[in-house]
């Protein structure tokens, strides 16, 4: 079934930029999407990369005033929650692969998917904007009363974060009834593959959380501009009812940006093993039981907050729970790869990155989630270490795997595999020398958000820098082989991993439409015979 | 999809139905707004949300077409309302269970005086049995572990605690009404204390239990006894009266505020910086900062003298501030005092402000100075 | 079934026929309103939170409201509800001017609610019964009383922006009509803008108990 590029795909079809910037085919708003993504992920990363040069306190000067820092890691907060980690999967990548996947021709709603990616720079640009004006010093969390009070543009952000959340609820939106509605003849939902399950589990999380993430924002502008009281005690209001709304949305939001890297991970390593998967219906399950686990639990942010010792007891047993989906799928995969035939193609590779950083992730979750030890922890660097490992150990991890796996299906070309490796090692080793020690440094109390610490914490904070600098050039390394590869790779077959779902039983790049002819699925799609091993990759 | 589902989901509400409903609609409004007016309590609120419901039930089955519709649609809408449950419950679990909450008074007030057994001045061995549970909670630290009178903080009291196994000595009389009496008011004069915020089922296991120590069986309560105790053993549970109490954080609070000769709480009329202070062509800038800043617990005069309470401290504190007069060391110089201002006093009350500048902690140091006498 | 002509519809190439878009598309309209349900609940949390632990001057403060107001209001949005039912049957029946007549009958009778609105809004503006820091109500005292007219605020305002917001659905759907874009094959726009507007509806029918008559 594999046919050469030069016949009509999805990437010839039309020409021009304004065919790009009108176009309603959910693989191009998929590209255009990865491509902002990648981009604010490289400003993220500048800011990320400013704050650990500022900590790593130069023959002991401060290379910005306090102020400025904490624009600093605000920024960098915001850029990579709002614009980076949430979208990245599910709009670049399930924009993407998820039609192809269920056999369909597009998303049930194309021009609704169009405007989802243009209200999503909108918002961006409002928060672009911000930066250039006073930029806002809060920390991505806004907490009242100080978002209150801060003479910086918090209303921007605020405006620009509450517009791309309709850009997250909007493809949730598109995604539901896709997989509702347009799965091929013959694809039942015991043959639904684990990426597609997974990427409707978030949907599910994404149209129910983001909208309370909207009022928030509006409560707070009001707040800011006709004093309404609702956050301020002096009017009769409560700073911690902020922080209830806030992370109402923003736990579940976790589970938004970890959820579709799962369902990546579920994809690839059966393929890279050769072997069904272990545990699909588990895997399947699993992922309502961490979607509606997600919304119980956002008082774990909250244990130091002032909240009453009931609540507190509550959202620490509750926080409990999710460990047992998290772990079913853990398991699973690990269980498939044992006695698999093991193939460490950079997809792959990310894969395995992505079982270590996030298991030690996670684990480190159960620890905050323990009350007694979460008191000494919180707003400590134990936490950035914590979340840094779950959301780059997790879902960079799994947005790098998915963007190496299924790079040959969106370009007809290969990345070049040893160029990967070394950019896979460059970040692996780099994650865990900038964010091990954070762990450590954590422990000791230095607390985050801190523009100095003690002395006795200089060695570590180095050390830490000294790993985001490799994380950096394993990141540009990666951008440069990437998208040599798009220009100048070698042709891709139509299935160069031998892979069985949907979207590689297409050509590289796909036809416009998708299929030549809609197809019919008579199968599970992960029946990997032991004796399949063959992996052709080149043409 | 087949002729008959297509009939189905194309389902056209016939306008008979439509109108029926829409009366319907309007005839729950008036009722809601009819039932407002009379006053029911606690059920005006649940009678309004019951209307409302029907009402919404009503609209989203026939007017959205639910009723017939897939079932699919209709699951999709009630998820939504599960989601909003959880979010309201659980953010519940913390605006509703502060410290605070009980200084207006807890959720579900229990009249815990009343007993619940009908003549618990009869000892049986269930009362005995929790009676032990309950005395090795609260008891044991002064009567010791066997009743003894000989627990870890016996040897610091005068009187000692009473041993049980003695027949001797009991103050009020060893009997079941009269050990009811002693744990509800106390000992007067020693360190016995008043235990009437135990449930009265308890007290009187307890008292059983204080009893069943020694062999020989206590003497039966008189009537005089039962009227001393306010217990009428003809009514079920003896009819004991309720006790008002408040809860031992409004108690406290109300100590530790108290002002006594010397201090106050801050009060705005009284701490209030003069107006010709304020307006005077001197000191009038220093004293508008000190009027914003600092009054609320160095006072008018800085003679302090104010109690200002303790940020989380649990269940209250309370700190007196003392009169400029006393600080010369901060009052020195300017410098001295502007670092104290800008970085307030660490693990205390006194906020730093960072926010003010140069020629604020001028002004301000001179008009404090003035107030010092100085 | 009118005689007029009725431009006939092509589904989308995605879906395999008419039905499937039609079902996608309620099913879509169906989520939106979860959104929705969110979003606007939240403030629903915030006005549980207060009420509950403010009972008394709720009770208080809500006595400055218009009731009756807020009952005319009540019967002008259920009527609005029924017309633009009446409206969709008509289109799902073929009847085009009378679907056309019950949606200006639904676009005046929003305009009612928002003049209705508007002279309550004012007469609070007037009586300095503000939200939050504006407020300066000299007969009002109850402690934090002011957080009620917030949220009083917050709420109807919010619910009037998807008012005038739903004037703007029905009036493009006036307009769709018009040219002739529904049939009895075709309703779907007007299906879901009636959709729309009856979860507005739902939202009064919750906010006029709680917020005008408590207790």
């Amino acid at each position: 079934m594999a046919h050469s590029s030069d016949t009509e795909n999805y990437l010839n079809h039309s020409k021009g930029l304004v065919s790009w910037l009108t176009t309603l085919d959910h693989k191009r708003i998929g590209l255009m999407y990865l491509f902002s993504v990648i981009g604010f992920f490289f400003v993220g990363g500048i800011f990320a990369l400013l704050i650990r040069l500022e900590l790593f306190k130069f023959g002991g000067h401060n290379l910005m005033d306090a102020n400025t820092y904490n624009k600093v890691f605000t920024y960098h907060g915001a850029i990579m929650v709002f614009l980076v980690i949430i979208p990245s999967i599910p709009a670049a990548l399930g924009n993407f692969i998820l039609p192809i996947m269920v056999g369909a021709k597009d998303v049930a709603f194309p021009k609704l998917n169009l405007a989802s990616y243009y209200i999503f720079m909108t918002g961006a640009v409002f928060a672009v904007v911000a930066l250039f004006m006073r930029g806002a010093d809060t920390g991505w969390t806004f907490y009242t009363p100080y978002s209150i009070r801060t003479n910086t543009t918090v209303i921007l952000v605020l405006f620009g974060a509450f517009i791309a959340g309709f850009s997250s609820i909007l493809t949730g939106l598109n995604f539901i009834v896709t997989i509702h509605k347009l799965r091929a003849p013959g694809l039942s939902w015991s043959r639904l593959p684990l990426f597609c399950w997974a990427l409707y589990a978030t949907s599910i999380i994404q149209v129910l959380a983001t909208p309370v993430l909207a009022i928030t924002l509006v409560l707070l502008c009001m707040e800011r501009i006709l004093q309404i009281g609702i956050f301020d005690p002096k009017l009769g209001g409560d700073p911690v009812l902020f922080q209830h709304f806030f992370w109402f949305y923003s736990h579940p939001a976790v589970y938004i940006m970890i959820l579709p890297a799962m369902g990546v991970i579920s994809e690839i390593i059966p393929v890279f093993s050769r072997k069904p998967i272990f545990g699909y219906k588990a895997i399947a399950y699993s992922s309502f039981g961490i979607a509606l686990v997600a919304f119980l639990v956002w008082g774990h942010h909250m244990f130091v907050s002032g909240q009453a010792e009931f609540a507190n007891f509550v959202f620490s047993l509750l926080t409990m729970f999710v460990a047992v989906p998290t772990g079913v799928k853990v398991f699973s995969w690990v269980g498939t790869m044992y006695k698999g035939s093991l193939h460490f193609h950079a997809p792959m590779l990310y894969a395995l990155g992505f079982l270590e950083l996030f298991t030690m992730g996670g684990l480190t979750g159960v620890f905050l989630a323990t009350l007694a030890i979460n008191v000494h922890m919180t707003d400590t660097y134990f936490v950035v270490a914590h979340f840094h490992y779950v959301m780059v150990g997790g879902t960079l991890m799994g947005l790098m795997a998915g963007i190496h796996y299924w790079f040959p299906k969106m370009f007809g070309k290969m990345y070049n595999e040893k160029a990967a490796q070394v950019a896979f090692w460059l970040i692996v080793i780099g994650f865990n020398v900038t964010f091990f020690p954070q762990f450590i440094l954590g422990a000791q109390g230095m607390p985050r958000r801190y523009w100095s610490y003690l002395p006795e914490f200089t060695l570590l904070n180095r050390v830490s820098t000294v790993g985001s600098w490799l994380i950096g050039m394993g990141f540009v390394v990666a951008a440069y082989y990437l998208f040599h590869g798009i220009r100048n790779g070698k042709k891709a077959l139509a299935n160069p991993w031998n892979a069985n779902t949907l979207e590689w039983q297409t050509s590289s790049p796909p036809p416009h439409e998708n299929f030549l002819k809609t197809p019919v699925v008579t199968s599970w799609p992960y029946e990997y015979l032991p004796e399949n091993t063959t992996m052709p990759v080149n043409a | 999809m087949g002729p008959e589902t297509q009939k189905q989901h194309h389902h056209i509400l016939p306008t008979k139905v439509a109108l029926g409903i829409g009366g319907a609609l309007l005839g729950l409004t008036a009722i809601t707004v009819g039932v407002a007016h009379i006053d029911l309590g606690k059920f005006n609120f649940f009678i309004a949300m019951l209307v409302a419901t029907v009402k919404a039930f009503l609209v989203a089955m026939f007017f959205m077409g639910l009723k017939y519709d897939r079932r699919e649609n209709g699951v999709i809408f009630v998820t939504s309302l599960l989601f909003l449950a959880i979010f309201i419950v659980l953010t519940s679990t913390d605006l509703f269970f502060r410290g605070d909450v009980y200084v207006k008074g807890p959720l579900f007030a229990t009249n815990s005086s009343q007993s619940k057994l009908k003549k618990p001045w009869l000892g049986t061995p269930e009362l005995v049995k929790k009676g032990k549970e309950l005395f090795s909670v609260q008891c044991t630290s002064c009567h010791g572990v066997n009743g003894e009178g000989d627990g870890p903080a016996a040897s610091a009291l005068n009187p000692r605690p009473r041993n049980f196994h003695s027949i001797d000595g009991w103050k009020n009389g060893r009997r079941a009404t009269m050990i009811f009496k002693t744990l509800k008011e106390g000992i007067p004069g020693s360190a016995m204390a008043a235990y009437s915020t135990l449930p009265a089922d308890d007290r009187w296991a307890l008292a059983h239990f204080v009893l069943s120590l020694h062999p020989e069986a206590p003497k039966e309560d008189t009537a005089a006894d039962f009227v001393k105790i306010g217990i009428n053993p003809a009514q079920e549970g003896g009819g004991e009266a309720a006790v008002p109490t408040i809860s031992i954080a409004m108690a406290m609070k109300r100590m530790a505020s108290a002002a006594d000769e010397q201090t106050h709480l801050y009060h705005p009329e009284f701490d209030r910086v003069s107006e010709l202070k304020l307006n005077g062509a001197l000191e009038s800038r220093g004293a508008r900062l000190y009027q914003e800043s600092c009054v609320r617990c160095h006072g008018a005069q800085g003679q302090g003298q104010i109690k200002v309470q303790s940020l989380g401290v649990h269940p209250v504190a309370f700190v007196t501030i003392q009169s400029f007069q006393n600080q010369s060391e901060s009052l020195k110089s300017e410098e001295a005092f502007s670092k104290k201002v800008v970085q307030g006093l660490p693990g205390s009350l006194m906020p730093g402000r960072g926010d003010l500048g140069t020629s604020d902690l001028h002004d301000l140091y001179q008009f404090v100075r003035s107030l010092a006498g100085r | 079934m009118s005689n007029e002509d009725m431009a006939v519809h092509h589904h989308a190439h995605h879906f395999a026929n008419a039905d499937d878009e039609f079902e996608a598309a309620k099913q879509g309209m169906w989520i939106f309103l979860v959104t929705e349900v969110l979003m606007f609940g939240g403030l629903f949390v915030a006005y549980g939170i207060f009420r509950g632990l403010y009972p008394e001057m709720f009770h208080e403060a809500h006595q400055y409201l218009a009731v009756k107001m807020g009952a005319v209001n009540t019967v002008v949005l259920i009527t609005s509800s029924l017309t633009m039912a009446l409206s969709v049957s008509s289109t799902q029946k073929g009847r085009k001017s009378q679907a056309i007549l019950f949606l200006i009958l639904t676009f005046i009778l929003a305009s009612c609610f928002l003049v209705v609105k508007y002279f309550e809004y004012t007469h609070k503006f007037h009586d300095g019964l503000l939200p939050g820091g504006f407020f300066h109500n000299t007969e009002l005292t109850t402690p934090k009383a002011p957080l009620f007219f917030s949220l009083y605020f917050l709420m109807t305002g919010l619910h009037g922006v998807h008012v005038l917001i739903g004037m703007g659905l029905i009036a493009w759907m006036v307009k769709r009509s018009l040219k002739n874009e529904f049939s009895p094959q075709f309703y779907t726009p007007v299906e879901l803008v009636g959709f729309y507007w009856h979860f507005v509806d739902l939202v009064w029918i919750y906010l006029f108990p709680l917020l005008y008559l408590v207790g």
